[in-house]
């Protein structure tokens, strides 16, 4: 894969004022275990060290003082250099890092994988969403995992409703439902689960007493496999300043980012012999409607959605993909179909608060108004 | 039933994680906070490790799908499998349905033969074992748990990091919203040291048994060992350091000069192109 845009994978976790060194147009990343050792056998007052450590002085430079005093060369205690992409701004600021084993950069087949099957649900319900075929699929799934199709009967009868042309009709009257039920409760709809039925039905699914969930044994994507990447090279890491572009409040976070035009392998097999020794185990929509052509609709998928997508980026180029933090409401879901809804979506993501205006109780009228920019660039594209 | 005994086959050297490996833990043995999902580790240590089980399962879950897809072909060399159709009783939903993949285990369906007689005539029973609802089929093949090398150790004594908590983070695909989990795995280039040792019951089979072993664990390198393997995890590859033939007169005189070595092979691959050599170590008059 080659990098196009600027490409960040986080670990969870975010470089502070003590963990750098910041230079012109560069941060030495510190290895700050050593230098805290070596200052202390210099003779440097441990007592001091922590209590900078724990309170950081207002400027970035929080190691200057110890650094001068005894003489020493911060590029000795760096773990590796960032060049600077944007603006460094604030004195405090974090940066948040990418992800690495043993020290190296890498990109998780994890990160690869979600960017595909997300590619892969865009389509499947595009071609295969209408109510007739769902409905089949469903039924097919239920005999599949050899259950009492009475427990999913309801939620047929739903979908079957003359008012739905196609599942996603049904699904958000489902939204609309759950969020009802969360206020009825005095609760919020938990948005890290409002994809989880549409999953299932598209995946595939079990069915227990609280109807039907994803379940990964019937998911056919089982057999794709995506390794992790093969390390890469410290050197291409920078930091970038991201910030978001038509937001009225703008304070930017700073990313350890891979840049544009690096490259790196990643192994993807499908494996075919997987598929086919589950082919009576699978279930859901995707398997019901492309089960024979799996492998070849995974790519016209991953090609059909990241074209679309590459448009509106004004990216260019074939075999396109986006991965990666910072990609944007669009980029991580079915948001392209779910607008064709017009109004009926609309009504559901003010309802959800997608949009939401940070601070304010206002949700944006225009959604998604808010894009993250690179040091000017869009994030993630990455080229196969 | 007649068995005989004429030596042991010693497959020796380390295999490499070349992305993370996860083999999970129990839930109930963890008890590290923070991380939802640990490795398995040696109690002793606090090192992980590879479970022998866990690697002889997956070499011959792998040799049961490629026997699988060949059935038809494979039925002439095997009596055992005359028995069987391709394919799993799952959807039937009933054990020893006539398919091949005919006992469930954990939710998941696995071949096993059910009597000695059909199991002796079945490659993979053969060589893996078979614990038969009549009568069991000893395994020719015993592995080892693997435990890190000498030389990941020392790296460990030195403060290095051995396994990692990975972040992953799914995303809901309507709302986008993150939901962030950890996973404990062991880094990528952690070696350990296994060992596979081949039992050798009889002559004719020795040549065909040692094939499939070693083409398992070409299989293996191609797959996956332990978990989130299709999403990146656990690619292997074993490098050979030894393989040796112990014949029955050492285990009689314990003269270590009756042990037989080949000349050294260093990939599973390399060793499988020169099964003649391992096989003329064990039958030295080639016959
Ligand atoms: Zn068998």
């Amino acid at each position: 894969m080659n990098v196009l845009t600027p490409l960040h994978v986080g670990n969870g976790n975010e470089l502070t004022p003590v963990d750098f060194y910041p230079r012109e147009n560069e941060i030495l990343v510190l290895d700050v275990e050593r230098l805290v050792d070596d200052l202390q056998k210099l003779g440097a007052d441990i007592e001091e060290i922590l209590g900078m450590i724990r309170n950081p002085a207002e400027d970035l430079y929080v190691w200057k003082k110890f650094l001068t005093e005894y003489k020493i060369n911060p590029e000795q205690y760096a773990k590796y250099k960032l060049k600077v992409r944007g603006k460094i701004g604030k004195m405090s600021s974090r940066i948040r890092e990418f992800i690495k084993e043993s020290g190296k950069p890498y990109i998780p087949g994890s990160s690869i994988k979600g960017a595909i099957r997300t590619a892969v649900m865009y389509e499947i319900l595009k071609e295969c969403g209408d109510t007739v075929t769902v409905v089949e699929a469903l039924k097919e799934g239920t005999r599949i995992a050899g259950k009492d199709p009475i427990a999913i009967q309801g939620l047929i009868r739903s979908i079957e409703h003359p008012a739905n042309h196609d599942i996603l009709d049904y699904y958000i009257h489902y939204i609309n439902m759950e969020i009802k039920r969360a206020l009825q409760r005095r609760k919020k709809v938990n948005l890290k689960t409002v994809d989880d039925l549409l999953e299932a039905i598209v995946f595939g699914f079990d069915i227990g007493r609280g109807g039907i969930r994803h379940e990964p044994k019937r998911d056919p994507t089982r057999a794709l496999i995506v390794r992790d990447s093969s390390k890469i090279p410290l050197n291409n890491l920078a930091v970038y300043e991201v910030r978001v572009i038509g937001a009225d409040v703008n304070i930017p976070v700073w990313v350890e980012a891979l840049e544009p035009n690096t490259r790196f392998n990643v192994e993807i097999i499908f494996d075919k012999e997987l598929a086919e020794r589950n082919s009576d185990y699978f279930n859901g929509l995707l398997w019901h409607c492309k089960g024979k052509e799996l492998e070849e609709f995974i790519w016209k998928a991953v090609e059909d959605f990241y074209r679309e997508l590459a448009k509106i980026d004004g990216i260019r180029g074939s075999n396109l993909l986006r991965i990666g933090w910072g990609k944007g409401w669009i980029s991580n879901t079915i948001g392209l179909l779910l607008k064709r809804k017009g109004q009926k979506w609309e009504q559901v993501r003010r309802k959800l608060g997608l949009g939401r205006k940070p601070g304010g109780k206002g949700i944006s009228s225009m959604f998604p108004k808010t894009r993250r920019i690179a040091n000017g660039m869009p994030m993630g594209w990455v080229e196969i | 039933m007649n068995r005989e005994f004429y030596g042991k086959v010693i497959i020796e050297g380390e295999i490499e994680a070349l992305t993370g490996l996860h083999i999970g833990a129990q839930r109930d043995t963890s008890e590290i906070g923070g991380i939802d999902n640990p490795v398995i580790k040696d109690p002793h240590t606090g090192l992980p490790y590879i479970p022998g089980s866990s690697l002889k399962g997956r070499l011959r879950s792998l040799f049961e799908i490629y026997v699988n897809s060949k059935l038809d072909e494979l039925k002439d060399q095997y009596k055992g499998l005359k028995n069987y159709m391709k394919g799993s009783c799952r959807e039937i939903g009933k054990e020893n349905c006539g398919r091949f993949f005919n006992r469930e285990l954990h939710n998941v369906w696995i071949h096993v033969c059910n009597t000695y007689e059909e199991a002796r005539n079945c490659p993979v029973c053969r060589l893996f074992g078979a614990s038969g609802k009549e009568s069991n089929f000893p395994s020719r093949v015993i592995v080892r748990d693997a435990f890190l090398t000498e030389e990941w150790k020392e790296k460990w004594r030195k403060g290095e990091e051995i396994t990692e908590a990975k972040m992953e983070v799914g995303i809901d695909r309507i709302t986008s919203q993150a939901n962030p989990r950890t996973t404990e795995r062991v880094v990528a280039g952690a070696k350990f040291n296994f060992e596979i040792i081949y039992t050798v019951e009889d002559l004719n089979e020795v040549e065909d048994d040692l094939r499939h072993l070693l083409m398992s664990m070409l299989l293996l390198e191609d797959s996956y060992l332990g978990g989130s393997g299709s999403r990146g995890y656990g690619k292997v590859k074993f490098h050979i350091k030894r393989i040796a033939f112990k014949p029955r007169e050492f285990y009689e005189t314990g003269d270590e000069g009756k042990i037989k070595s080949t000349k050294q092979y260093k990939s599973v691959q390399e060793l499988l192109n020169n099964i003649n050599d391992v096989v003329s170590l064990i039958k030295p008059q080639g016959g």
